[in-house]
């Protein structure tokens, strides 16, 4: 049994869960009701207006109402909205012991010991019916939640199903007849009685007899005609009903006091049971055997109640009650890439989140989940077997092999289940488990065979075990968690915290999540807290982000933690859910019946957090971009953290804008936003961030919006700016501001002013003084005059002039100097965001209709091709240095070890009993007795083999231009695999995973040559011809042709594409051959149509004819050889070229129409077939005698037989050969 | 030996099984961690001189042996120096080869001078006396066994090495070279699924952050054999990041590289790297081999 709630309070003699919300409704001993919120553990609200016991309590399923019925005779109906008694039904004689709410019509059933039974209306607020023939206390009255049935249950020893379809006939009948019921419900003591046709209400089914005391409780069965009853007499008995009778199944004996309250699982075959023995029992319903005692040490059971749709149970007793649940619920799972496997109704399972296939594998009915379902799975991904942990039989654990298809329906378990007892059991290893006993504090290594390799002692006390990377082990003590190294037998390091219950590893294996009820905590590898988080709601689950973030559950929100203490709330959630996997935006979770859920969530919150915390900047700007992050919080987070620049950028309302602006020494922004806000200390702030900056510009127009005149002053006084200053002084003489005025003529040391003003004034003396001082004796003389002094006044000698220094530089518009302020990352990054906007290139696609930028083909002037010819001399350049060697012995460099051991004389004293085996043959020597292919000699190694069968089958004498070819195969052949330190590394061979060995087991090396890797070849030569890139596009045809040589074929069709590759290779490069001989600068004009219109004759994608068609018509129209540029013309348009291209043919046409003819004589005749002899690039036609090269099948005259072909550059002219091989044949 | 010393010697035997040298040294060479009997002492001195060489560090190799006691060091000295010279020069492999042979003689009941003269002797492509100096102790010594398990994958006898393996698990199942072991004659099979047995026992011992650049070059060989080159250029890079002249794990991406079809001249730039970091391995001995070959049978064709 698991607790999950307990209160204290008075006897608690009645109990009701709402269908809904986490709440149970008591009703006390003491007279009073209290309801209460189980998942928060509070008080809502507790109701005082019954006078004694209340011994019945129902929520209604939908409504807000409730009822009680207590000793007080009252059958009260509530509203917990209102919370207030809504009205109370009055009939009953004596103590009410049970009251419950009909699940369709507006009904209450109640029971008293008044012997009777009593269904009330509440929307009429009158009693429909008095259901008599008890003899005794009437102890329970419940309607069966479907079918038109009470149950009862009596002191009088009986239990009685009664039949209310009459009653439900009568008031679930139209208008009229309910009218009748209210009129007749109105008259006392008519309820129950035969109405006007003999009918009753509601008349006895069946008396069940049988027990030897009073009848405590009696309910029925959720779907099965079943009735449970318990009484005093210490026995549950089980009854069955049918249409006709009833009848008694079984008794369960054990509780050896008074029961008070029995009732059916409303999900399970379980049957459950209260008593005043103290204790609770679980019964198995088919197997009538006890499953579970739960016993309290000092409290009597009084009442049960079962919720209606979660596995929660609740009891009352004499001090409270308790809500609990009889089993864990969380599914047992274990998580490995991406597939998740899990135990669903007995049943293995495997959901691959790939592709979202939920299959079953494996039924474990036979096992220990028959009673218990499994508590922990731990998967091992290299056998796929898993082991299953269970608290059955104070603890077992089971290991299943998985079966390896995963196809079809679950199949059981096969006969040798690997069991044994252990209170954990988890995987450490492929071929490794650890097991941990509680009771011995033991922990066993086993092997796969279930057979102990290992034991030893835990180092403390050890409640559970947890994975901890390979060979080690998580010991959870209720104080800390232990890394223990099961190799070595130490603790590797020690974390302190309490009571952890999970742990959870990230993916990369570099950070755990240990979570208690109430706390998390994230570490290292070695168990070094990177932080500890706590929470006031129980912690649930949790699943690592793949970027490193814990995701986690609680009973009610999905909330995250970053490793370096930062949390927040993601969702809320209605049910626990158990997190298994977040990937991007889906968390993927089990809810408690096994589903496999999946969570849409918004993780850029904690991307973006994360993305900051790790200094992420790049990350986090894209964050910004992409998403719409906004609220409060995001911005409180980042002034918090110091990053007010990124802040800023989510701010839109002004006043904020305008303080992260400041702290972030954005003034652009800050003087932006302060033109809006308009506002004194707003420009005051400004100024003083300017003047910090030294950014007096901005100063300037802060103290000019605030009208600061004297400061301002100031400021251009010292930045020298005297124009301004002058017209301060204008400005200060407009406003009349005295002082302001003596201030700028200070400023500006103009004397004249000074004195006019103080005489303005009236301060005579002061100016006299000024005048005096200047040596303005004249002015000095009027003001002396004037004021009618005879004498002259004294003035001190000691005084000196004040004179304003001369402004040497004029800083007026020059904002210098300034401080540096550090331009953040993301300022940059959103300016220029700003500007550089779409300025990245769409790439262009290669293959469309219309090709833009066709570099050189219409070029024509522009004759000087950068790389011209170059590649073909490198070509040429054959190694012919080095000395003739006799042939003989060429394959010494297969290293055979030495065999005649020099010391094995030496050491057969130290060895006598050991003699070395012989050496095996190398894998290449298979492949070289398995394939008749070229490519595979050569990636055995075997050069000179493979030579042989390139001469035999296409003619080839030329290998110098297949060195690289050659040298890749054979590259690819083997890994290098590093053994013992200090040792030449092993050298294993690749081997090809083709199907092509289905006939025996005949194994070939991988080849990296493919067909497909062919085709993409031929793209980018293709992309390369449309470019007018001609040599470089040759050079890629000629690779492809020298390639095709060793392309492997897997199937027969692969083959035939192969031949066809062949030929467009050779057609393009004895096309390109002519463009460029063409292209060479000496070539006459009458030899350079020629060559074009030959080229016209390749066969080329349609595309690259009329680039070809459009050069040729062209060369043609610039040598006036009108009609043959008409001819290509024509056949341009035959092709639907593009519009400018066919628009210049149609121009060309119209130009040729009149003048259909050739300047010079060509040796073409596009009406008679010809090929072209690819040395001397000229013209065979059909009927004259040709030879062709073995390979790629060039044409020649006759008299070049025997040189090397000019296009595959490989196969000597005119030779024969079997044939290319590309795919071995079955033996 | 204490069973502490045992211990200790056995972690720092597993360390440098999975290529983690540096953490040997480290460990060694911590003043606070004591041995208490001297032959462990000595065993573990040997230890860290493998680690040393294994870094490519032959003088600090050679001077962990020198010191200390004549009698019970010479032959460990003269083994170490001999494998020293034919680890870092194959071309003198086989000159070392035979005074490794000797050595094995003069201590023929010394399981760590064993390892040594058997690696020279491997090294100079003479595995089959490896095989013979090494069957003594190959019940009794893991490196020796692991050594055995290796010579007899050289000469193409994994049928042997199986039964090998079958015979060392008996008796040390748990540990990691063991394990090591049976995945080198898992990659040498010609079935591909054992390759993936392979990669997990690579991943086993790489997870938890023990990763090593061998184990990285490990597991990406096992993904290699299994055709999955992109994973395995991912490991290999990460392999580099660790070291980033390691021969084996550019051997590897060429490998890679040219299985995948890449342009000629990313071959060409790990081959130079790889002259550079090694200019006399093996596999760079093997091309040249090859290319001569090349260059010799072109010849004999003419048109």
């Amino acid at each position: 049994m698991l607790t999950k709630f307990e209160t204290k309070s008075n006897r608690v003699k009645a109990l009701s869960f709402h269908p809904k919300r986490p709440w149970i409704l008591s009703g006390l001993h003491n007279g009073s009701l209290q309801l209460w919120d189980y998942k928060i553990g509070t008080l809502i609200d507790r109701f005082d207006e019954h006078e004694g016991p209340v011994r019945g309590v129902a929520f209604h399923p939908t409504q807000p109402l409730f009822v009680s019925g207590a000793d007080d005779y009252k059958i009260k109906v509530w509203n917990w909205k209102q919370r207030r008694c809504l009205f109370t039904l009055m009939g009953h004689l004596d103590y009410i012991r049970s009251v419950q709410f009909h699940s369709e019509h507006p009904w209450i059933i109640s029971c008293s010991d008044d012997q009777t039974i009593r269904i009330w209306n509440w929307q009429s607020r009158n009693c429909i019916a008095t259901l008599t023939g008890h003899t005794y206390y009437v102890m329970s009255a419940l309607f069966h939640p479907k079918d038109d049935l009470v149950v009862s249950s009596s002191l009088d020893q009986t239990i009685r199903v009664w039949d209310i379809s009459g009653l439900r006939k009568k008031h679930a009948s139209p208008q009229s007849m309910q009218f009748e019921d209210m009129h007749r419900g109105s008259g006392p003591g008519a309820p129950g009685n035969p109405d006007m046709f003999g009918n009753t209400d509601v008349i006895v089914k069946f008396v069940l007899e049988g027990h030897d005391r009073g009848v405590n409780w009696a309910s029925f069965h959720p779907s099965l005609p079943l009735i449970v009853s318990g009484s005093d007499d210490r026995q549950i008995k089980l009854w069955r009903y049918n249409e006709t009778r009833a009848w008694e199944v079984d008794t369960l004996r054990g509780h050896y006091n008074n029961i008070n309250a029995v009732l059916f699982h409303p999900r399970q075959e379980l049957v459950i049971s209260a008593a005043e023995d103290k204790t609770i029992c679980v019964w198995d319903m088919n197997k009538r055997t006890r499953l579970h005692t739960f016993r309290q040490e000092n409290d009597r059971f009084w009442t049960l109640c079962a919720h209606p749709e979660f596995n929660l149970f609740a009891a009352g007793h004499d001090n409270g009650f308790t809500v609990f649940k009889l089993e864990r619920e969380r599914p047992a799972q274990s998580m490995y890439q991406t597939q998740l496997f899990y135990v669903k109704d007995k049943i293995i399972r495997m959901h691959d989140f790939s592709t979202s296939n939920d299959i079953p594998l494996l039924s474990i009915k036979k096992g220990a989940a028959l009673t218990t379902p499994p508590r922990t799975m731990s998967y091992n991904p290299a056998e796929h077997s898993v082991l299953i942990c269970s608290s059955a039989d104070g603890g077992t654990y089971e290991m299943y092999n998985l079966p390896k298809d995963m196809s079809g329906d679950a199949r059981e378990a096969s006969g040798d289940i690997k069991k044994g007892q252990g209170n954990a059991a988890v995987f450490v290893g492929r071929n490794r488990f650890a097991v941990l006993s509680k009771q011995t504090q033991q922990i066993v290594i086993k092997d796969l065979a279930n057979q102990p390799t290992k034991n030893f002692k835990t180092p403390g006390l050890v409640n559970d075990i947890f994975y901890g990377g390979s060979k080690n082990l998580i010991l959870v003590t209720p104080t800390s968690v232990i890394l223990f190294d099961t190799e070595l037998k130490t603790s590797v390091a020690e974390l302190n915290v309490s009571g952890v219950r999970y742990a959870v590893w990230s993916p990369d294996q570099s950070m755990v999540a240990l979570f208690s009820k109430n706390a998390l905590v994230i570490a290292t590898k070695q168990l070094e807290q990177l932080c500890l988080i706590h929470e006031t709601i129980r912690i649930k689950s949790g699943a690592w982000d793949e970027m490193g973030i814990f995701v986690y559950s609680t009973q009610n929100h999905i909330k995250y933690a970053l490793p370096q203490g930062d949390v927040g709330i993601i969702r809320t959630v209605e049910q626990p859910i158990y997190l298994t996997k977040v990937k991007g935006k889906s968390l993927y979770c089990l809810d408690r019946d096994g589903k496999i859920r999946v969570i849409m969530i918004d993780p850029s919150e904690y991307r973006f957090k994360l993305a900051l915390v790790r200094r992420n900047y790049d990350e986090v700007l894209h964050i910004i971009r992409t998403s719409n992050l906004v609220g409060q919080s995001i911005i409180a987070y980042l002034q918090k953290k110091g990053y007010p620049e990124v802040a800023l950028h989510f701010v839109k309302e002004i006043k904020t804008r305008f303080e992260l602006a400041l702290q972030c020494g954005n003034l652009d922004v800050a003087e932006e936003t302060a033109k809006v806000l308009d506002r004194e200390e707003s420009w005051d702030m400004l100024g003083q961030e300017a003047l910090r900056q030294g950014n007096h510009k901005v100063f300037e127009r802060a103290l000019q919006r605030v009208k600061n005149y004297d400061r301002l002053s100031f400021l251009y006084f010292i930045s020298g700016n005297t124009e301004n200053l002058k017209k301060m002084a204008k400005i200060a003489e407009l406003r009349g501001d005295a002082m302001s005025r003596y201030h700028n003529s200070i400023y500006l040391g103009d004397v004249e002013e000074q004195v006019r003003l103080l005489k303005e004034v009236g301060q005579l003396p002061l100016a006299y003084l000024a005048a005096k001082t200047h040596g303005l004796d004249e002015e000095a003389a009027n003001i002396l005059g004037s004021s009618g002094l005879e004498f002259e006044p004294k003035i001190p000698v000691s005084g000196e002039l004040l004179k304003p220094p001369a402004p040497i530089l004029k800083q007026s518009d020059l904002n210098w100097p300034q401080l540096t302020v550090a331009r953040s990352f993301f300022e940059a990054g959103f300016v220029s965001a700003d500007k550089l906007g779409n300025s990245i290139a769409a790439p262009v696609p290669i293959t469309n209709n219309e090709v833009e930028d066709v570099g050189d083909w219409d070029d024509e002037d522009a004759l000087n091709l950068p790389d011209d010819g170059v590649p073909k001399a490198k070509v040429a350049k054959v190694a012919v240095e080095e000395n003739e060697e006799d042939g003989w012995d060429l394959d010494d460099g297969l290293d055979l070890p030495d065999t005649t051991a020099g010391l094995a004389v030496g050491t057969t004293a130290a060895v006598e009993t050991y003699a070395p085996p012989a050496v095996g043959p190398s894998v290449s020597e298979t492949w070289l007795r398995n394939s008749q292919l070229a490519a595979d000699h050569i990636a055995a190694g075997s050069f000179e083999t493979a030579m042989q069968i390139l001469n035999r089958q296409v003619g080839a004498v030329n290998f110098a231009p297949l060195k690289a070819q050659f040298m890749s195969i054979f590259q690819s052949s083997k890994a290098y695999l590093p053994c013992n330190p200090s040792v030449i590394p092993l050298s294993v061979a690749l081997q090809r995973s083709a199907d092509e060995g289905k006939a025996g087991r005949a194994i070939f090396p991988f080849q990296p040559m493919t067909v497909s890797i062919m085709i993409s070849k031929l793209q980018e030569a293709y992309t390369a011809t449309a470019g007018g890139k001609f040599s470089a596009a040759s050079d890629l045809f000629v690779n492809i042709i020298h390639s095709l040589l060793f392309t492997i074929a897997v199937k027969k069709s692969e083959s035939e594409e192969i031949q066809q590759l062949l030929v467009v290779a050779r057609e393009y490069i004895l096309g390109l051959k002519m463009e460029l001989s063409r292209r060479d600068p000496s070539t006459e004009p009458k030899r350079s149509i020629e060559l074009a219109a030959y080229f016209t004759h390749c066969q080329l994608q349609p595309l690259h004819l009329q680039l070809v068609l459009s050069s040729a018509m062209t060369a043609a129209y610039k040598y006036k050889n009108f009609s043959s540029a008409c001819q290509f013309a024509r056949r341009l348009l035959e092709m639907g070229p593009s519009q400018a291209m066919g628009l210049k043919a149609r121009k060309l046409l119209a130009a040729c129409e009149n003048n259909q003819t050739d300047e010079i004589a060509l040796d073409y005749n596009q009406h008679n077939p010809f090929v072209v002899c690819a040395k001397s690039l000229t013209p065979i036609y059909r009927g004259s005698p040709a030879i062709t090269c073995p390979y790629c099948a060039a044409s020649y005259k006759p008299e070049y037989k025997g040189i090397l072909c000019t296009i595959c550059n490989v196969s000597a002219v005119g030779t024969t050969g079997i044939g290319l091989k590309n795919i071995n044949e079955l033996r | 030996m204490t069973d502490t010393d045992s211990a200790t010697l056995h972690a720092l035997s597993k360390q440098l099984a999975v290529g983690a040298y540096q953490a040997v040294v480290n460990e060694v060479t911590n003043p606070a961690t004591r041995l208490h009997s001297e032959t462990a002492a000595r065993q573990r001195r040997v230890v860290l001189a493998r680690a040393y060489l294994a870094q490519g560090r032959a003088k600090m190799a050679a001077e962990t042996l020198a010191g200390g006691d004549e009698a019970t060091h010479t032959h460990e000295a003269r083994a170490l120096a001999l494998l020293a010279a034919s680890a870092l020069d194959t071309a003198s492999a086989s000159a070392s080869s035979a005074g490794a042979a000797a050595v094995a003689l003069d201590a023929a009941d010394d399981g760590d001078v064993a390892v040594l003269a058997a690696s020279t002797l491997l090294n100079a492509g003479r595995p089959l006396d490896a095989l013979a100096v090494l069957a003594p102790f190959r019940h009794r010594s893991l490196d020796a066994a692991a050594l055995f398990v290796q010579a007899l994958l050289l000469i193409n006898r994994p049928d042997i090495a199986r039964q090998e393996i079958a015979a060392l698990k008996a008796w040390a199942d748990d540990a990691s070279l063991a394990q090591l072991a049976e995945a080198w004659c898992a990659l040498s099979d010609t079935d591909a699924n054992r390759a993936q047995d392979a990669f997990y026992t690579f991943d086993e011992l790489a997870s938890a952050g023990a990763a090593t650049a061998k184990l990285l070059i490990s597991k990406a060989v096992a993904q290699i054999l299994s055709s999955k080159f992109a994973e395995a250029e991912q490991l290999l890079a990460q392999a580099l990041n660790w070291n980033n002249s390691d021969p084996e794990a550019l051997i590897n991406l060429i490998v890679c590289a040219n299985a995948t079809g890449k342009p000629a001249d990313v071959t060409a730039g790990y081959i130079k790297q790889l002259k550079d970091a090694a200019p006399n391995h093996i596999y760079l001995q093997e091309l040249q081999l090859k290319e001569d070959l090349f260059d010799r049978c072109a010849q004999k064709f003419s048109v």
